[in-house]
C-alpha cells in the first residue's frame, strides 16, 4: 500500500488528499517509513523531521475536514536540499561549518511551497555548500544512487535526486549554479528544471554565486515540475534580481500540440565528449519527438567553451568572496575538493571578474541569435556519459578533479552564465542499468514551452514510470 | 602582458588573501587562470563602453520567447 501511495505523481497525490481518497497522515507516514528504511542505503537525509511532519499532516487533515484548503499542495510531504532557510530551524548546507546553523529568515521559494500546503519532511543531503557534481560528502556521508548504490547520485542536489527517484517523496527543491539540478536529475532518471535567472527568488537560499544561482525542482513527471515551478515563480521584493513578468499557468499549457515546433540538435560542442551509448539514447529521444510532429534541425552553436570559461571566472570569484572569512580562518573544515574549487577566486583581478560579467549580454545575444532564430529549443545530452561510480569519481582535489567536474557538467555549465532555462528529462538506461537523460534549452522565460515538449515526450514514453529495485 | 605568475599568486596570498598555497599549487592556479583570462580578453574587447552587469536583466527580458 505504501509503495502504491508513493509511486503516484505529486499532482495526483495532492488531488487524492484534496478529495479525501487519502489522508495526509497516510501519505506522510508512508514517506517517513520509506525514508527510514532507505536512509542506511542511500543516505538522502541530513535531517528527517518525522514528528514535526506528522503533526503538520494531522493539522492538514483536520483543516480539510473543516473544508479549509491551504493550496494546491495541501498535505503533500516534500523534502528539500538542505540549504533553504526556515527561520529558527537548522540548515546545514551539507557542511561542517554550518552543521548547527539556525536561520533567521524564511526562503521565499520554500515558503511559497509551504504556503501552498506542502509538509516539510526534512533537509536533504547535498554536496558541501552545493559544490560538486557527484554527491560525495565527507561531512554527512556520500549520497547513493537508488538504481545502484555503488553509483553517484549526482550533485550538488544529490539527496533530492536520490530521494525522489527512490519514491520516498514526490518532488523537492534543488539549486543549480552549473548543473546541480540537471545532473542529479539525469543520473537518477528525473525531471529537473534550471529556471531562467530571475524567475524564482533566491532569497533565503544559501548563496554560492550571486550571478548564477537558480532555484528549481526535481520531480518524476514534467507535470509535477510545472506545478511546483508555477507556485515558486514570480517577483519577490526580497530579491531585487527577480523578474516582474507575469508567471504563466504552466500546467494548463502542457497539452498544447508540439507539431511543427523546431528542435535543434547541436552540430558542435555538445557531442564533443559524448559516448556512443549516450548518443544513441539521444537519437532515440529525437526520433520520438519526430514521431510527435516536431521538426529536428541541426544547428551550429557558438563556441560554448567561451561561456564555460566565463562561468569559471565568475563562479570562483563569487564563491571565494562569500567564503572568504572561513577560507582564511578554518580552511581545514572544507573538503579539499570544495576548497580547491573556490581557491582560484582569491586571485582573479576585480577587473577580469567584472569584464566576465560585462561579456554576458553579448554572449547571451550571440547564443540566442545563432540558435533560437533557427529553432525553438536546443536538445542536448543531459550528461555526456553513462553514470559513473562513486569510486571512479572519488578524486578529492587530486589531478583528475578539474577534468571530472568539467566532464560531468559539460552540457550544463554554460546555461547558468547565459541565464537561460533548461529542462532535464529521462530518456532511457545505459547498459549497466543507470538512467540517462536529455536536456532542452530555450530562450529566456520559455519554461512553458520546455514543459510542453517534455510533457509530450513523457506521454509517449514510460521511462519516468520505471521504479528502481532497491531494498534495505 | 605576461599574465598571472606563480610569484603573483604567492605574493597575493601572503599580502592580501591570507591563503597558503604551496609553490606547486600556485603554479597550477596561475596556469588555470591564464587560460580563463586569455578567453576573456578575446570577448571583452567586443563589450560596449557603456556596459554594466545589471544590463543582463534587461537582456533576458528583451530576448524572451514572447
Amino acid at each position: 500500500m505504501s509503495a502504491d501511495i508513493l509511486n503516484a505523481s505529486l499532482v495526483d497525490t495532492a488531488e487524492a488528499i484534496r478529495s479525501k481518497k487519502l489522508s495526509s497522515v497516510e501519505v506522510v507516514r508512508a514517506s517517513i517509513a520509506r525514508a527510514e528504511t532507505l536512509q542506511p542505503v542511500l543516505n538522502c537525509f541530513t535531517q528527517l523531521l518525522a514528528d514535526e511532519a506528522l503533526e503538520e499532516a494531522e493539522r492538514a487533515d483536520a483543516e480539510l475536514a473543516r473544508g479549509e484548503l491551504r493550496g494546491p499542495l495541501h498535505g503533500v510531504p516534500m523534502a528539500h536540499k538542505d540549504m533553504y532557510y526556515r527561520a529558527g530551524k537548522r540548515t546545514t548546507c551539507g557542511s561542517k561549518i554550518r552543521k548547527d546553523y539556525i536561520a533567521d529568515s524564511d526562503s521565499t521559494a520554500l515558503k511559497r511551497l509551504l504556503d501552498a500546503g506542502s509538509i516539510y519532511l526534512g533537509g536533504l543531503n547535498m554536496a558541501e555548500f552545493a559544490t560538486g557534481p557527484t554527491g560525495h560528502n565527507a561531512h554527512w556521508g556520500d549520497n547513493h544512487n537508488p538504481w545502484n548504490p555503488d553509483y553517484i547520485a549526482g550533485g550538488s542536489s544529490s539527496g533530492t535526486g536520490s530521494s525522489v527517484a527512490a519514491r520516498i517523496h514526490f518532488g523537492g527543491l534543488g539549486s543549480d549554479t552549473g548543473g546541480s539540478i540537471r545532473i542529479p536529475s539525469s543520473v537518477n532518471g528525473l525531471v529537473g528544471m534550471k529556471t531562467t535567472n530571475g524567475l524564482v527568488s533566491r532569497y533565503g537560499l544559501m548563496p554560492l554565486s550571486f550571478t548564477m544561482d537558480t532555484v528549481g525542482a526535481l520531480t518524476r513527471t514534467v507535470r509535477d515540475n510545472a506545478c511546483l515551478t508555477a507556485i515558486m515563480a514570480g517577483q519577490d521584493p526580497l530579491d531585487a534580481t527577480t523578474s516582474s513578468r507575469p508567471v504563466p499557468d504552466y500546467e494548463s499549457q502542457l497539452e498544447q500540440p508540439i507539431k511543427g515546433l523546431r528542435i535543434g540538435v547541436p552540430e558542435n560542442y555538445y557531442y564533443e565528449v559524448t559516448t556512443p551509448e549516450i548518443k544513441e539514447l539521444q537519437e532515440a529521444s529525437l526520433a520520438i519527438f519526430r514521431e510527435l510532429g516536431a521538426e529536428i534541425i541541426e544547428v551550429e552553436v557558438p563556441d560554448m567553451h567561451v561561456s564555460t570559461h566565463m562561468s569559471n571566472i565568475v563562479f570562483p570569484a563569487e564563491a571565494a568572496t562569500i567564503h572568504g572569512t572561513w577560507l582564511r580562518e578554518r580552511p581545514e573544515d572544507y573538503q579539499d575538493q570544495v576548497r580547491s574549487r573556490y581557491e582560484p577566486g582569491l586571485y582573479i583581478p576585480a577587473t577580469k571578474y567584472l569584464s566576465a560579467l560585462g561579456a554576458r549580454v553579448n554572449l547571451l545575444k550571440e547564443f540566442c541569435n545563432k540558435v533560437f532564430t533557427k529553432v525553438d529549443v536546443l536538445h542536448t545530452p543531459g550528461l555526456s556519459m553513462a553514470v559513473p561510480s562513486l569510486a571512479d569519481t572519488d578524486v578529492a582535489a587530486g589531478q583528475g578533479m578539474p577534468e571530472m567536474v568539467a566532464r560531468l557538467s559539460w552540457t550544463t555549465r554554460s546555461n547558468n552564465y547565459l541565464g537561460i532555462p533548461a529542462l532535464a528529462v529521462p530518456c532511457g538506461f545505459s547498459a549497466d542499468g543507470l538512467p540517462a537523460g536529455f536536456q532542452l534549452m530555450g530562450r529566456p522565460f520559455s519554461e512553458a514551452q520546455l514543459f510542453q515538449l517534455g510533457h509530450a515526450y513523457q506521454g509517449a514514453t514510460d521511462w519516468h514510470q520505471r521504479v528502481p529495485d532497491i531494498s534495505a | 602582458m605576461s599574465g598571472i605568475s606563480k610569484e603573483h599568486i604567492l605574493q597575493a596570498a601572503r599580502e592580501i588573501t591570507g591563503a597558503k598555497p604551496t609553490p606547486e599549487r600556485a603554479e597550477e592556479l596561475a596556469g588555470t587562470l591564464n587560460v580563463l583570462i586569455a578567453a576573456l580578453d578575446k570577448v571583452a574587447s567586443d563589450v560596449a563602453f557603456e556596459t554594466e552587469p545589471a544590463n543582463m536583466k534587461t537582456a533576458l527580458d528583451q530576448l524572451a520567447a514572447d
